[in-house]
């Protein structure tokens, strides 16, 4: 009995310090990939968004954007006609403003619109969001494959976010992202984020060509970015309500 | 239309000709056409609108952007000339074109952070949805009365300057004074003067009771309304705006000073005059010439606006202060015209005059909440006291506007089945006061830029106010629009 007991106690130590070696690692991981993801002060793109419907019809989007670190972000549409001149401003404390040229003003936007889809595509305003993934998930696991890592990750607010937890598979040589699986609140794999295309833009790397998947809806919608610019030399006046009008 | 030819050249000439390393000039805007069946015995087509609206822009890289907006339009129905009906081509194709915007935008005017506007604009200032107590700058644009929120463009001055990235300065100079476009159609009976009032008979009355006092029935021939705009003179024309907008504690908000006029007007003087009597005697035919003229105000204006839980929150106040008593003068018809006999008459029974609009301050305001639903719906709800027509310490209405829709099949279709609007005109008698207009729509977004909408206008009321004077007008609307 004794030794059972000390068996079992030996075998729990094992996979508590197991598990928190794992998640030490998964912990390193997330913050070596957000290190490479976020490394630009900031950027400027021409957005191409390719939105595929369940027969494979497609939809055209295009916008200009930039971005500064984490909590700035400026976009604006130019293309279909019906939407030129639609534009968000994102704010840090999850201040929004979209700008409707038909009303000549600028609007708050509740934070809901967060778990909803962006512009009718497959992107929700939470899979677009660019704050760190060490601040929005806690690691879970990692384990190395023979080509990366892969990464298991919940959100820290379940509440607020649309999953239970991501799954990413990291690239061995430069910690980018190549994949990211995305589960349901039932733990139901519904999504799936492909870096289709992975470049080194002076010092940083970037996808410069993504797709997301949603294998509920069948449906997929491909980012194309052109014309990236990092370190353009952005300050907070260039992300206000002002530059949202102009 | 040799005007229209140069005008649009001088537009794009422009637009086009600034200088070489400019952005390129954007050519956008849309087709829109909107028609209506009113919904009586007969099925009568009620409305036939076909409209290219043109808009042009140009950034000019560190400079700012010129902006251009023209509608050209064909509306309504082609009337008869029986005299000539092939050589009026207007008549058969009604047309007109309208600049709705013309301006260019300079950014960091003279010194930094301080961006001018110069032309034709439209400054929309509030934050509620389509029915804004603060936005008193440019006269509204009534011509469909269902578009609320339209209002016509204004030339203007406007220059905001920024402090910091949360607040803004803004001051408008607006030297012409423009009144509001009533509705096209026969909806401008909405705005009609109510004119049940007046009386059925006037009595005649002789100073020394030589004749005894005899008794008219009054026939109404007709009104005739002449529309007095402000003298072309400095002080009585410009419009001035003033607004501070701050954000504090994560909400926007601002105060505004308007001092300009209220684009519908007020009677102002009436003139009773008798056509004709009967050859009875007993009955006396009158028209009615009214002047109408639009009263200076001063509107103190607050609003705000941000988000609370998953709600985005709004309001919007109006101080509303009238620059003097406003009376109607009414002249009542000189029995001595009629009655040609050596003895002096009068004429008893005419209404007596009367203020239109009290100096005392009125107050409008709307409060609004939206929520967007993660089933890809979204719901607006506000609160309206005093609607855009109303004025007058004491004569404002409460409503409640509702709007809710939903989009099916990838965003294709777009249900609206609860767009409501409720009015009460009199909390203590609602069954004899009130108004309920029903909106419901289906969009089908059969492109990206092409939309079609069906949806009809079922209007109930009772009562004095403006949407109960057109309930009879109930219509089905088809519209379709295709951006380009």
């Amino acid at each position: 009995m004794k030794r059972i007991t000390l068996t079992i106690i030996a075998l729990v130590l094992v996979t508590v310090t197991a598990n928190t070696v794992f998640a030490q690692n998964a912990a390193e991981l997330l913050k070596k990939m957000d290190n490479v993801i976020y490394a630009p002060k900031d950027q400027k793109v021409k957005l191409k968004i390719i939105i595929y419907d369940k027969n494979g019809k497609q939809k055209i989007r295009k916008a200009d954007s930039k971005q500064m670190g984490t909590d700035y972000r400026l976009m604006r549409f130019t293309e279909p006609a019906s939407q030129r001149g639609i534009a968000f401003l994102s704010l840090p404390n999850d201040v929004m403003y979209v700008y409707l040229p038909a009303f000549k003003k600028e609007r708050r936007v509740a934070g809901k619109v967060k778990t909803q889809n962006f512009a009718g595509t497959d992107f929700s305003y939470e899979d677009l969001e660019s704050k760190p993934y060490t601040q929005k998930y806690d690691p879970i696991s990692a384990k190395t494959t023979s080509d990366g890592y892969v990464l298991e990750v919940k959100p820290k607010d379940t509440k607020s976010s649309a999953y239970s937890k991501l799954v990413i598979t990291l690239f061995k040589n430069n910690y980018y992202p190549k994949e990211v699986k995305y589960y349901d609140k039932k733990g139901k794999l519904f999504k799936i984020m492909t870096n289709k295309k992975i470049e080194k833009k002076g010092k940083y790397w970037t996808a410069t060509d993504f797709i997301m998947q949603n294998l509920v809806k069948k449906t997929k919608t491909e980012m194309i970015f052109e014309n990236i610019t990092f370190d353009n030399g952005f300050t907070k006046d260039d992300f206000t309500v002002r530059k949202l009008v102009q | 239309m040799k005007k229209l030819v140069i005008l649009t050249i001088l537009l794009v000439s422009a637009l086009m000709g600034f200088s070489q390393d400019d952005d390129k000039l954007n050519i956008g805007g849309e087709l829109y056409t909107n028609n209506r069946l009113r919904l009586n015995d007969t099925l009568p087509w009620s409305w036939n609108e076909n409209r290219i609206d043109l808009q042009l822009t140009r950034k000019v890289s560190g400079f700012g952007k010129f902006n251009a907006d023209v509608w050209f339009r064909s509306f309504n129905f082609s009337e008869n000339d029986l005299i000539n009906p092939y050589y009026k081509s207007n008549l058969t194709l009604p047309f007109s074109y309208e600049i709705r915007e013309a301006n260019f935008e300079l950014y960091d005017f003279l010194i930094k952070n301080l961006d001018v506007t110069i032309g034709r604009q439209r400054i929309a200032w509030g934050t509620a949805d389509n029915i804004n107590p603060t936005d008193n700058l440019n006269p509204y644009d009534f011509a469909d009365i269902f578009d609320f929120g339209r209002h016509l463009g204004s030339d203007a001055i406007d220059a905001r300057y920024y402090i910091g990235d949360d607040m803004k300065i803004e001051g408008v100079f607006i030297p012409y004074f423009k009144p509001a476009r009533l509705p096209f159609g026969d909806w401008w009976q909405a705005f009609e003067e109510d004119n049940t009032n007046l009386p059925d008979t006037m009595r005649i009355t002789e100073t020394h009771n030589i004749i005894p006092p005899i008794t008219l029935n009054l026939k109404y021939n007709n009104f005739t309304y002449n529309y007095l705009l402000p003298e072309n003179k400095f002080s009585e024309n410009p419009v001035y705006g003033l607004k501070v907008a701050k954000t504090l504690f994560g909400f926007d908000f601002s105060v505004s000073y308007v001092y300009g006029r209220d684009g519908l007007p007020l009677p102002s003087e009436s003139n009773v005059t008798v056509d004709s009597l009967s050859s009875s005697l007993d009955t006396a035919y009158l028209s009615i010439a009214t002047k109408l003229i639009y009263p200076r105000e001063h509107i103190i204006g607050f609003d705000f606006a941000g988000v609370i839980g998953n709600f985005g929150v709004r309001g919007e106040l109006g101080v509303f202060i009238p620059d003097k008593e406003y009376k109607l003068t009414i002249n009542s018809p000189d029995p001595n015209q009629m009655i040609t006999l050596p003895l002096d008459f009068k004429a008893e029974g005419m209404p007596e005059d009367s203020v239109v609009l009290s100096s005392k301050p009125y107050a409008k305001y709307v409060l609004g909440v939206d929520y967007t639903f993660n089933w890809n719906a979204y719901l607006n709800f506000q609160y309206v006291h005093g609607f855009v027509n109303e004025r007058g310490n004491g004569n404002m209405n409460d409503y409640f506007v509702l709007h809710f829709e939903k989009k099916f099949f990838d965003d294709k279709l777009i249900l609206s089945p609860a767009d409501i609007m409720a009015g009460v005109y009199d909390w203590t008698d609602i069954p004899n006061n009130y108004v309920f207009v029903y909106m419901p729509t289906l969009g089908f977004q059969a492109t990206d830029n092409a939309k079609i909408e069906v949806g009809a206008r079922i209007i109930n009321g009772k009562g004095n106010g403006l949407f109960s004077k057109i309930q009879d007008k109930d219509e089905f609307v088809i519209s379709a629009k295709y951006s380009f």
